[in-house]
């Protein structure tokens, strides 16, 4: 029963959605594009003046999409810039995550739980569709980030170039290179399926509008304050002690989002157990 | 007769607009952030004068010429004055979303359910669409510039409104080439109610882009949260990399021209009526094509 309920899932919320990955992957590619043409840019500058050329890895591909931003301190002079390519990625798959489950309660999913007899299945089927979602979407930009170095001469790497850290402004107190990500891109999607469950969980309770509201404002207020207890901060790799020195350790982040699913897991459950899903909008 | 119809009809959808669930939550939410910027300020600002109030005299009892007093004015620390403040941060940054929810997804709603058709054989396509548009306007300019006039309204109930002084310029962060800018030290009031308006204007014209998407898309969610990641996709390609690589250094992102003060780049009059321009014109076409020149039946 568990199975059919996944498989109906992947097939309606994830494959049928196809279109939207081929969006996403043309997203990622301008991101790509135009990481490597500053770096065209800088080569040509660099050989007019005589001096070695600087190649760039998947690492840099990725650490500039996901690199968030360095710790903002107020004072009064201080003007505050959001992490604008960062915030829109998690945004992108939050928007994408948003209006399955709710559609499919208003449609089909009110025969499916009825026919199963058990809402704990229709929840936990969403938590795996969730969990596919969020994974397909990390896939797809990692790939597509070691198929873009293939195809123009990258290096196939995850140790990040020397010149990163200064191009996109990590902040004073980095640490040395080398900069090996691969905590990083483990621990990104984890922390980005939380934040979605979290979402699909709010829409329980609250329209999905203002679910998607409260987790502009979680995100915003991740990148705003450093705090280890603002999840968002573990999606940025320039929070976390891969590049500076007093960043957050990863294996928190790893506990909180635990600790996040695990609420939300259950807090969906004894939702549905309640819900009363005929005359809910 | 035609225009009382008309009237009748704007009447009608803008009372439908502000007295929606919709339009409320979104109005408190933006109040809340005003309200807390207020307060925060406040308390900050108090903070900030007791430090200079105990280093007042230097070692000789002579006062101390701080830049700090004027740089305190309510001119810059109200809302859009401050930004470095979270409230402010998130207040524009939210703006652009916000704006779509009270009424934007009307038009869908009443497509879906069928009273659209009912209600063009009855008023006209013109009229209908038409008043949908001008409320949703109203809805999404009124949950952005309420707020803000609430805050800066506060604000001035705690903050004195010192005259900005030139010797300062360095805390307003508002340049010359900014919009206004020389309105910002000769009438700061004006100044501010005039950011309060763009704001307002902008929120309202980027709430019909909305109402346009419900000719295209099938989807409530969708219509109101397509438009701001549209946009703001735009902003991070202006901000992180157009702006750089093409040498241009005018804001082109409305989530930044109407915030008062400067962020990255100078906002310029003629990219603003530019914007206003692309939306009318945008939303006339989707108007003309998906509703006008389509079969309602």
């Amino acid at each position: 029963m568990f199975f059919n309920f996944v498989q109906f899932d992947l097939k309606n919320g994830l494959l049928k959605h196809w279109k939207n990955y081929c969006l996403f992957a043309c997203i990622f590619i301008a991101f790509f594009s135009i990481h490597y043409l500053t770096i065209c840019a800088a080569n040509a500058d660099l050989a007019r003046q005589g001096e070695m050329q600087v190649s760039f890895s998947v690492a840099d591909l990725i650490t500039e999409v996901l690199c968030g931003m360095k710790k903002f301190e107020y004072s009064d002079n201080a003007v505050f810039i959001f992490p604008g390519v960062w915030i829109f990625f998690f945004l992108l798959i939050m928007y994408f995550t948003l209006h399955y489950p709710v559609q499919n309660l208003d449609g089909i999913g009110k025969i499916m739980l009825m026919l199963s007899h058990s809402r704990k299945i229709w929840w936990l089927s969403k938590c795996v569709w969730c969990g596919c979602s969020v994974g397909t979407y990390f896939l797809l930009f990692y790939g597509l980030a070691f198929a873009f170095t293939a195809v123009f001469g990258g290096e196939a790497t995850l140790i990040v170039s020397e010149y990163v850290p200064n191009m996109l402004d990590a902040g004073k107190y980095i640490k040395a290179p080398p900069w090996d990500i691969t905590v990083g891109i483990i621990l990104i999607p984890l922390i980005a399926y939380s934040v979605s469950l979290l979402q699909m969980f709010l829409t329980l309770y609250i329209r999905p509008i203002f679910s998607y509201i409260i987790i502009c404002v979680v995100l915003l207020s991740s990148s705003y304050f450093m705090s280890p207890f603002l999840i968002g901060n573990y999606a940025m790799l320039f929070r976390i002690n891969i590049f500076i020195e007093d960043g957050l350790i990863p294996i928190y982040g790893v506990f909180l989002s635990v600790l996040v699913i695990v609420i939300c897991f259950i807090g969906g459950y004894k939702r549905m157990q309640k819900m009363d899903i005929i005359t809910e909008e | 007769m035609r225009k009382k119809t008309l009237s009748r009809i704007i009447k009608a959808e803008i009372n439908l607009a502000f007295h929606n669930k919709y339009f409320m939550i979104s109005l408190t939410v933006m109040s809340a952030f005003a309200v807390f910027g207020a307060f925060y300020m406040v308390y900050a600002r108090e903070a900030g004068l007791n430090l200079w109030r105990e280093y007042r005299f230097d070692e000789n009892g002579n006062p101390l010429q701080s830049l700090f007093i004027p740089a305190t004015t309510l001119f810059c620390k109200w809302l859009g004055g401050d930004a470095g403040q979270f409230t402010t941060v998130a207040f524009y940054f939210l703006a652009f979303l916000v704006c779509t929810v009270p009424f934007s997804w009307s038009l869908l709603s009443e497509k879906i359910s069928g009273y659209e058709k009912q209600i063009v054989i009855r008023t006209g396509r013109g009229n209908y669409y038409f008043s949908k548009y001008v409320a949703s306007f109203c809805s999404g300019a009124v949950v952005v510039a309420a707020p803000l006039m609430l805050n800066f309204v506060l604000s001035a109930c705690f903050v004195p409104a010192f005259q900005p002084q030139s010797y300062s310029e360095l805390y307003y962060g508002i340049p010359s080439t900014y919009l206004w800018a020389d309105l910002f030290l000769t009438m700061p009031l004006l100044y501010v109610f005039l950011y309060i308006a763009l704001a307002g204007i902008m929120a309202g014209l980027w709430a019909t882009v909305g109402v346009s998407l419900s000719f295209i898309l099938r989807n409530k969610v969708a219509v109101m949260i397509c438009p701001y990641l549209m946009l703001l996709f735009l902003h991070l390609f202006w901000n992180s990399f157009a702006g750089a690589i093409f040498n241009i250094y005018v804001q082109m992102s409305p989530i930044y021209f109407i915030i008062p003060r400067e962020l990255t780049f100078s906002n310029n009059g003629f990219i603003i009526c530019g914007w206003i321009i692309t939306i009318l014109f945008l939303d006339f076409a989707v108007l003309k094509r998906k509703g006008f020149d389509a079969d309602v039946l």
